[in-house]
């Protein structure tokens, strides 16, 4: 009777052993398939069924999503290359019940406390993940404005190169009428060192021709005659449903600045003599 | 600044562009002040005609107020005079169709309205 109860005691400890590793490698392959849901996919996660103990039957009996379950006949659903770790069945076959239950309870409570380490862990693992990510996307948004903020520099590096290479800084200044057609009478004043293409909308008392001009980068942002009204702040009787294309010839002395009660973006060019202008192809 | 003051200034701008709203054809006879005389063949240019009409215009409405022109009056007439593009500081003869008589002419269109952008600074 005692050499029984030894054989039963020793056996149950393998089983104990041997549960534990099951738990532990089903708890971490679990984990893994399934993830702790705190950071990643917040779609439903479906466990693989067939990640079943080799112990006894769970109390449920059926799978519950994000579970482990069991499933089939009380045994893994595979070839049983450890049957032999199982012991022998009592006389009676009820140890295996009782223990089961006993061992089930147990298990449970290690189970869950693997379950909570490995959400940890993987919440702590998602956390780190999701900070990673974020990081990725403010460096990416910074890095969109830094890319932008230089690509601006660049442009006005361009175009001030640009107009470096077609102009020839003058100290030239305008009557006071024309002058206040620039915001806060603010003017540059250039001789062309080559050719410039300018833009001109008329219509109404507007002249095709004209020693007002705006510029490429202006006339991109207009698409329709209201907005050009608006953008070069055109007075009454200015329709504005043509646009004019002229080369400014080199040699010729430029004034340009913003537009006074314009767009704050918008860019006028003022010329002496409109018979300069040649038209643009 | 008077209404007086503003009419005369868009008078005397009216008048610089009054050559250049009629066209002459070949046998046609112009008026100098006493007497109809043949003239030059030219074209007319149509922007000169519609700044003409509308000095025009703008003169013969004030002339006929009694009372100073109100704050919209006043910023209606600047926009159209002393705007940027489209407005008469816009405006300027083609010296290569018209030749000197145009240079002379907007010579005189600089100083005349420049001389009117004054009353409508000092107010």
């Amino acid at each position: 009777m005692a050499g029984k109860r030894q054989v039963i005691e020793a056996g149950m400890k393998r089983i104990n052993r041997w549960h534990g590793q099951w738990l532990l490698i089903a708890a971490v392959l679990g984990l893994s398939v399934g993830g702790s849901g705190q950071w990643a996919d917040r779609r439903p996660q479906s466990f693989p069924p067939a990640i079943a103990l080799p112990h006894g039957p769970s109390p449920g009996g059926g799978v519950v999503l994000g579970s482990m379950g069991w499933a089939g006949s009380g045994r893994a659903n595979r070839a049983e290359p450890d049957a032999g770790l199982w012991p022998e069945a009592g006389a009676d076959g009820q140890y295996r019940v009782i223990d089961a239950n006993r061992y089930d309870r147990e298990l449970q409570r290690a189970h869950e406390l693997v379950l909570c380490e490995g959400h940890r862990v993987l919440w702590r693992f998602g956390e780190q993940l999701r900070e990673q990510a974020l990081d990725s996307i403010r460096w990416s948004a910074a890095g969109g404005v830094v890319g932008r903020t230089v690509g601006t520099a660049v442009k006005t590096a361009r175009q001030a190169a640009r107009y470096g290479h077609a102009a020839v800084k003058s100290g030239a200044t305008l009557p006071a009428d024309i002058a206040a057609t620039f915001r806060g009478g603010n003017y540059s004043s250039h001789v062309l060192q080559s050719d410039v293409v300018a833009y001109r909308f008329s219509g109404g008392v507007s002249d095709p021709a004209g020693r007002f001009l705006t510029t490429q980068q202006t006339v991109r942002w207009i698409a329709a005659p209201e907005e050009a009204i608006r953008a070069l702040n055109l007075p009454p009787g200015a329709t504005a449903q043509q646009l004019n294309a002229f080369i400014i010839p080199k040699g010729t002395q430029i004034f340009y600045g913003r537009v006074e009660g314009g767009a704050q973006r918008a860019t006028q060019i003022f010329i002496q003599d409109r018979g300069i202008l040649i038209p643009a192809p | 600044m008077s209404n007086t003051d503003i009419v005369q200034g868009l008078r005397g701008l009216a008048d610089e562009l009054k050559p250049f709203t009629q066209e002459v054809t070949v046998g046609s006879r112009i008026w100098n002040g006493s007497a109809y005389v043949v003239a030059e063949p030219r074209k007319l240019n149509p922007y000169a005609l519609a700044w003409w009409s509308a000095l025009t215009s703008m003169a013969d409405m004030i002339e006929r107020q009694d009372a100073p022109l109100t704050r919209h009056q006043f910023e209606y007439l600047k926009k159209r005079l002393f705007g940027g593009m489209g407005s008469l500081c816009d405006f300027s003869l083609d010296i290569k169709q018209f030749g000197d008589a145009a240079a002379a002419a907007n010579a005189k269109l600089d100083s005349k309205r420049s001389e009117l952008y004054k009353l409508f600074k000092s107010s």
